[in-house]
């Protein structure tokens, strides 16, 4: 009889055990600080410039065929944990419907001369609005960054119905910690 | 014994929280970086009017006439464009055979000659008379011309210009005179009725 009972009490512990770390497993996992193996620890990224990165008044008019209009945003880490890019969504207002007509290239920046970049992503901006799930290339230590070439045109075969039109994209960077490729969506 | 038991069991669920913490725990951070696109424009007006066409009539043409009329071109886009003439339509009609037609030689009973008798200049006008830039609807020295011949050669395809409009209301003035000198086919061209359209095209690309 006691024997059954610690067996169940052992099983019922291992169970709320269980619950317990998948709940701590879904928790939302902000920048904030950390309890991370008994210390604290921040993790956090910052991006620069922080001004926004493309605007009609610095960069003109799109139209079709027009050259690729490049721009650069750093990924500062400015926690205590190295991060990996893992995602890239946006989100539109205004005239979205020019999001279909834009195309955007984002690049991460390999860290010396001759490293080769690597391609995030290069479609439709539109499509960047559902979300995309990256791998980037280099794990970034803490103080140091990663930097991506994001670069915007508008196809020579569009026509006009997108003259005219304005919107605005806000693109968010999501990055990750572990920094190691073991196939856990962030 | 039971005791042991327990704290085997407790022992295993703890490690498998430590080792399921390891991996299933993330942390992740989200930043934003705001961006605006604005996609250019390209509109063209004529004489203020956009999208309708306009119209210059003259009546009882005869020889010696010069009937002269300006258009304004106008780029109220936000890009830079080309203007071209990208279409012309001459419609020649006869209106039926006076005497007079008839004593002169005309014999087609459709076709009207008046386009065979009457020129046309058309310039972009950009200085006035007095070399000072500007248009005066007549043709001065710097003016640039686009055509000088009878109305019957004016080609169907138009006139390849690319002439640079600028955005936000670059202006050009395109002048059309028409002129009817004597020739020995003028009665032919009695009593018929010309219509010609212009077609200007401000493009993107020159």
């Amino acid at each position: 009889m006691i024997r059954k009972k610690v067996i169940t009490l052992a099983l019922s512990t291992t169970l709320l055990l269980l619950i317990i770390n998948i709940l701590a497993s879904n928790q939302p996992s902000a920048s904030a600080c950390t309890i991370y193996l008994g210390k604290k620890v921040k993790f956090d990224m910052e991006l620069s410039p922080k001004v926004p990165l493309f605007h009609p008044e610095v960069d003109g008019y799109l139209y079709p065929g027009r050259p690729k209009i490049t721009k650069y945003l750093k990924l500062i880490n400015v926690g205590d944990l190295p991060f990996r890019i893992c995602r890239i969504n946006a989100s539109f207002s205004g005239d979205i419907y020019l999001a279909t007509g834009l195309q955007i290239e984002i690049l991460e920046l390999g860290k010396g001369r001759g490293e080769k970049p690597n391609l995030l992503y290069n479609g439709t901006l539109i499509d960047l609005g559902e979300g995309i799930n990256v791998y980037g290339k280099r794990a970034v230590p803490p103080k140091e960054s990663v930097t991506l070439q994001i670069s915007v045109w508008m196809p020579a075969t569009v026509g006009n119905e997108y003259q005219g039109l304005t919107v605005t994209a806000d693109i968010s960077i999501t990055v990750w910690f572990p920094p190691s490729h073991d196939g856990i969506k962030c | 014994m039971n005791r042991k038991i327990l704290v085997g069991v407790l022992a295993i669920g703890l490690v498998a929280l430590a080792v399921g913490w390891g991996t299933y725990s993330q942390f992740s951070d989200t930043e934003t970086s705001v961006t605006t696109f604005s996609a250019g424009s390209l509109d063209l007006t004529i004489n203020d009017q956009n999208g309708v066409p306009v119209t210059f009539s003259w009546n009882n043409l005869r020889p010696g006439n010069q009937p002269h009329y300006s258009l304004t071109l106008k780029n109220i886009g936000t890009i830079d464009g080309y203007l071209d003439i990208s279409k012309i339509v001459v419609v020649s009609e006869e209106n039926g055979l006076t005497e007079p037609e008839i004593e002169a030689g005309d014999t087609s009973p459709t076709e009207g000659e008046l386009d065979d008798v009457l020129g046309v200049m058309l310039f972009f006008d950009k200085y006035k008379n007095d070399g000072t830039p500007g248009s005066d609807g007549w043709y001065s020295s710097g003016d640039v011309k686009i055509f000088d011949g009878y109305v019957a050669d004016l080609p169907s395809t138009g006139f390849n210009l690319n002439e640079l409009v600028p955005a936000g209301g670059g202006i050009d003035v395109v002048v059309e005179i028409y002129n009817w000198w004597k020739t020995p086919q003028d009665n032919q061209a009695q009593t018929d009725t010309l219509s010609i359209t212009f077609t200007f095209l401000l493009s993107q690309n020159p």
